[in-house]
């Protein structure tokens, strides 16, 4: 069984956004709109945390995409009561859209703050209804979401891999952020397979993950910036 | 929002089967036009790919469309397209929310209220395209052909071209293309002769000095950019390659730099000439190739018996750093250590873009930092400057006004002749998807000559800030619905060509600019306008490739190294009986390429008379030589690489502080603030969603006592705008950054932050016409009301 992970090398990230926008786009996250954005309440599965270090005119400026960590040890599922986010057996924290009830339980308890609510039922123009991704449900207002690694994708592989009795080959699943990094700063693959790309990365004296004292083992690694 | 139990269990019930099929899903929460609902709610769902390239900004990524059904659903890159290489960027990612933005023009609109009041009535393409036929035939009657104007925007696709023609065919000399890129170009004519945007190869390079080119967000081709970028930052290629970043703001491309050097606005030409002394000064400049392939190094006389100074004595006697430094705000020491590392460095290059070159003395500067690779003596040399064979481009190009950088874009010409009431210069402009309104400074004036033209056309897929102005509007298609050639990058090294193939019937009723031109030749009897169909025009320029036999359609097996294998033994990697066989193919991966760089005599890339490099350029000598009147010293100096002190660096008591404006990846210059999801992610450094906002060093902040979010006042001479302040370290001390590209202007329609250009003054380089984009200055006042 495979363990999914991702190794974001933030050498090669330059912070240009496209992660966030194959993110929405692709799992038809709601936009929604100024005043509800106002209130803080944009939706991004994807985010780009820009941190500023040290003091002019000796400053750097670093940019740190985050998208859910999938934690081995996520605090979210331990929160849940109806089990609507659960860690499924390749270790990717799932979310049972249907089954959420909306407590938000699972936003005080992620440490990163990855889960984003729906306060409204998602908008879109009559005429763009047609150029939402097929593959994945909107969702209500009420419930809670985040990033899947494009689990719908991962289905998709499985079933083509199944019709030509084979396994999933390295690169057949890739989440659309992954997929679209202009400077292919995102790895993802098998965390379980020694000969997979994204093992052989975090081996790295470069690899961090965020808050990793608190023992939430994220499958989500950084590559620092080698200055 | 309220939501009842039973409600919600609907939904519950809705969204448990959609986890495969959202269409079920996506037809109740949304509702959907009938057609579509049918198609997509009944349809097999078969998946489908098509390869065309993206519109949005000139950068020229190729990209693949998914489609179920025949619907888009999603833009991605063409992993085979040698620009982007599979990625695109977030504005491209918006495309598809535009195609199906429910703004989009549907019909041809005539005005019915008074002009810019936004108001129209639908009429049918035969009643359009006669209002214009007559009008275009009565000018043409009285001999009044030069009063056609059309103004496009410089996107790099052939559509350009046709105009070109159809306005050579009527006569008018009036076809006016924006020029983002020219100051890129213009120092390259001038010391050159050579009339191309070169292309840097910072891939090979060692040593890399930006002077302000904020490629990874904007011209020549971002996402290529970005990838250069990250992967020079990758130390898994052996080297380290040292990025050097002048500029006031700390931008997304400094931020990728290995060092930024904060560098005064205005005064980057004094940096790069005090880069050239430390190089002169210690000898360390390529002393072959300046002594054997340049001209006007050392003092030299002239024909006349006239003295002239030469680059050497000019830069030793001007740009000694202990000076410069005082002018740019760059210590000393710093720029004495970046010179001997420019000179150390094996492969080095320099170049540099908007916020450096567009600026009152932009030529100068561009020209400047130019002759400083030519001190390197890389032209024409792996991890230096390089000069791509020229492209295949239909032959009108050559002789087109529109492709001369030289050849100012007279709109300030227009503009006064216009204010100036007389009505013999224009009668009928046409902007082709060009919002000069939004886009240039000076909007007032720009208001006040379009209320004085007798009759506006815009050509456009949505209203915007200048086509609100017109009498009649015409409906574009969307490039994904519009079938066009993109021809290659400037900038890019090698040649490459890019099919936009339609990858959906239009939705509306538009019409493609070259079927229009077509018509309207027919109506005004142009009998040498010889085309049937743009599709005809489009097939006959992928045929002269097709004959030339050179390059290669893209694919998975044609990379440079085994082109230029195949090529050294006199083969090509494959071959077509017929032509129809390269287009269907041609459609099929996208795009066609050539990467094979032109071999050995580095005489090729001077074009000029003296066949040198040109510290003093006899090219513009001679192109302005009717302006010799002018007095000696001043005139002399006209024809040399120089630091020209702009006159909004003088201490200025009541507006202290200087504005620059920058763009954004994913806003482009203002074509994706239609879309939801530029509006949500554009903003994704500042937080100031669907806002725009002005970022602020702590020092002058803390003068003000502002916080993050805050609202001020921003004044220049030119005016008055509102806006929310972002606290940032990485700015100049007095130094303002506001973004490009929010704060449309449509009569009934909310305005979405505002739009820096309101208050940029207007200072236009003398040389290349191009309108300064760092040369505003501005008082600060802290308000508390009036921010949406």
């Amino acid at each position: 069984m495979a363990k999914w992970g991702m190794v974001i090398d933030l050498n090669k990230c330059t912070g240009c956004a496209e992660c966030v926008a194959a993110c929405k786009t692709e799992n038809n996250i709601a936009i929604v709109g100024k005043e509800q954005s106002e209130m803080g309440r944009t939706m991004l599965w994807m985010d780009i945390l820009t941190l500023y270090e040290g003091k002019y005119p000796d400053v750097k400026v670093r940019y740190l995409p985050r998208p859910c960590l999938h934690c081995d040890n996520p605090p979210c599922i331990k929160v849940c009561p109806v089990r609507a986010t659960y860690k499924n057996e390749e270790g990717i924290i799932a979310q049972v859209f249907p089954q959420c009830i909306g407590c938000r339980y699972c936003m005080a308890a992620c440490p990163y703050t990855v889960k984003c609510f729906n306060w409204t039922a998602p908008d879109w123009p009559d005429e763009m209804a047609a150029a939402l991704n097929p593959d994945v449900s909107a969702r209500p207002a009420g419930i809670v979401e985040k990033c899947t690694f494009c689990i719908h994708r991962l289905q998709k592989a499985k079933e083509q891999a199944a019709v030509e009795k084979r396994d999933i080959r390295p690169g057949e699943y890739l989440p659309a952020c992954a997929e679209s990094c202009p400077t292919r700063a995102i790895s993802f693959g098998d965390l379980d397979d020694p000969k997979s790309e994204v093992s052989g990365l975090i081996r790295s004296p470069r690899m961090f993950r965020l808050l990793e004292e608190i023992g939430t083992e994220p499958k989500v690694y950084y590559l620092s910036e080698s200055e | 929002m309220e939501i009842s139990r039973r409600d919600f269990l609907r939904l519950l019930g809705v969204t448990a089967t959609g986890a495969t099929v959202g269409a079920l899903g996506a037809g109740t929460v949304f509702s959907i036009p009938e057609h579509l609902f049918q198609r997509i709610s009944d349809g097999p769902k078969i998946e489908s790919w098509k390869t065309s390239v993206c519109s949005l900004c000139p950068g020229g990524c190729g990209i693949r469309v998914r489609l179920i059904d025949g619907i888009p659903v999603r833009i991605t890159g063409n992993p085979l397209h040698p620009i982007n290489r599979g990625a695109i960027c977030p504005l491209a990612e918006a495309g598809i929310e535009m195609l199906y933005h429910p703004k989009r023009l549907k019909n041809p609109l005539k005005r019915s209220g008074a002009r810019g009041e936004n108001k129209w009535q639908e009429i049918s393409w035969e009643e359009a395209l006669q209002t214009v036929s007559e009008r275009l035939n009565n000018l043409f009657r009285n001999n009044r052909n030069n009063a056609f104007h059309v103004f496009s925007q410089n996107y790099n696709n052939y559509q350009n071209y046709f105009l070109e023609e159809f306005m050579f065919s009527f006569g008018s000399e009036n076809h006016h293309v924006e020029n983002r890129i020219a100051q890129w170009a213009l120092p390259v004519l001038a010391s050159q002769g050579w009339n191309r945007v070169p292309a840097y190869d910072l891939l090979n390079s060692d040593c890399i000095l930006n002077f302000g080119a904020d490629v990874l967000d904007t011209e020549p081709s971002p996402v290529r950019y970005n990838q250069i970028y990250g992967a020079l930052r990758n130390p898994g290629n052996n080297r380290r390659t040292d990025i050097i970043h002048f500029g006031a703001q700390l931008s997304r491309t400094a931020a990728m730099s290995s060092q930024w050097i904060p560098t005064r606005p205005g005064t980057m030409a004094c940096l790069a000439l005090s880069i050239a002394y430390i190089m002169i000064r210690d000898r360390s400049y390529d002393k072959g190739f300046v002594r054997n392939s340049t001209f006007g190094f050392k003092d030299w006389t002239d024909s006349e018996g006239i003295t002239h100074k030469g680059f050497e004595s000019l830069v030793t006697g001007n740009y000694y750093p202990e000076r410069v430094s005082k002018i740019c705000g760059v210590p000393a020491e710093k720029i004495v250590k970046t010179a001997r590392r420019f000179a150390a460095a094996e492969k080095a290059l320099a170049f540099g873009g908007e916020q450096a070159v567009n600026s009152p003395n932009g030529f100068y500067t561009s020209w400047a930092i130019y002759c400083l690779n030519a001190l390197k003596g890389n032209l024409d040399k792996p991890g230096g400057v390089l000069f791509p064979s020229p492209v295949f481009e239909p032959p009108v190009s050559e002789k087109s006004p529109a492709y001369d950088f030289l050849k100012r874009n007279n709109f300030e010409e227009i503009i006064g002749n216009v204010l100036a009431k007389k009505p013999e210069v224009a009668d009928t402009i046409l902007f082709n998807r060009f919002n000069p309104v939004f886009n240039m400074p000076a909007r007032k004036n720009w208001h006040q000559v379009l209320q004085n033209i007798p009759f506006i056309i815009s050509y456009t897929s949505f209203i915007d800030d200048t086509s609100r102005f017109a009498d009649l509007v015409l409906p574009a298609p969307f490039f994904l619905e519009d079938l066009d050639l993109y021809k290659t990058v400037p900038s890019i090294e090698f040649n490459h060509l890019t099919v936009q193939q339609p990858v959906v019937d239009p939705l509306y009723n538009t019409r493609g600019l070259g079927d229009i031109l077509i018509l309207l030749a027919k109506q005004t009897d142009l009998n040498d306008f010889k085309w049937k169909s743009y599709e005809q025009f489009v097939k006959s320029n992928a045929e002269s490739i097709y004959l030339s036999g050179e390059g290669s359609i893209i694919s998975e097996s044609t990379d440079r190294s085994w082109i230029e294998f195949l090529k050294r033994r006199g083969w090509q990697p494959f071959a077509y009986s017929t032509f129809d066989e390269f287009w269907d193919v041609l459609l099929e991966k996208g795009g066609w390429w050539n990467p094979i760089y032109p071999d050995g005599n580095t005489k090729r890339i001077f074009r000029n008379k003296s066949g040198k490099f040109e510290f003093f350029s006899q090219t513009l000598y001679d192109y302005f030589s009717n302006d010799k009147g002018r007095a000696e010293e001043e005139f002399n100096l006209a024809f040399v690489p120089h630091y020209d002190p702009p006159a909004f660096l003088q201490e200025n008591k009541v507006f202290p502080y200087s504005l620059i404006v920058f763009p954004q990846l994913s806003n482009y210059n203002g074509t994706g603030s239609r879309s939801g999801l530029v509006q949500e992610l554009s903003a994704i450094y500042s937080r100031e969603f669907w806002n725009s906002w002005v970022e602020i060093d702590p020092y002058t902040a803390g003068e003000f006592g502002l916080n993050d979010g805050d609202g001020i006042a921003l004044i220049s001479a030119t005016g008055r705008i509102p806006v929310r302040v972002k606290i940032v370290p990485t700015l100049m001390p007095g130094v303002l950054a506001m973004p490009l590209g929010q704060g449309h202007e449509i009569p009934g329609e909310e305005k979405i932050g505002q739009n820096p250009m309101e208050i940029v003054d207007k200072e236009i380089d003398s040389v290349s016409g191009a309108y300064s984009l760092i040369s505003t200055r501005v008082r600060i006042e802290k308000i508390s009301s009036e921010l949406s």
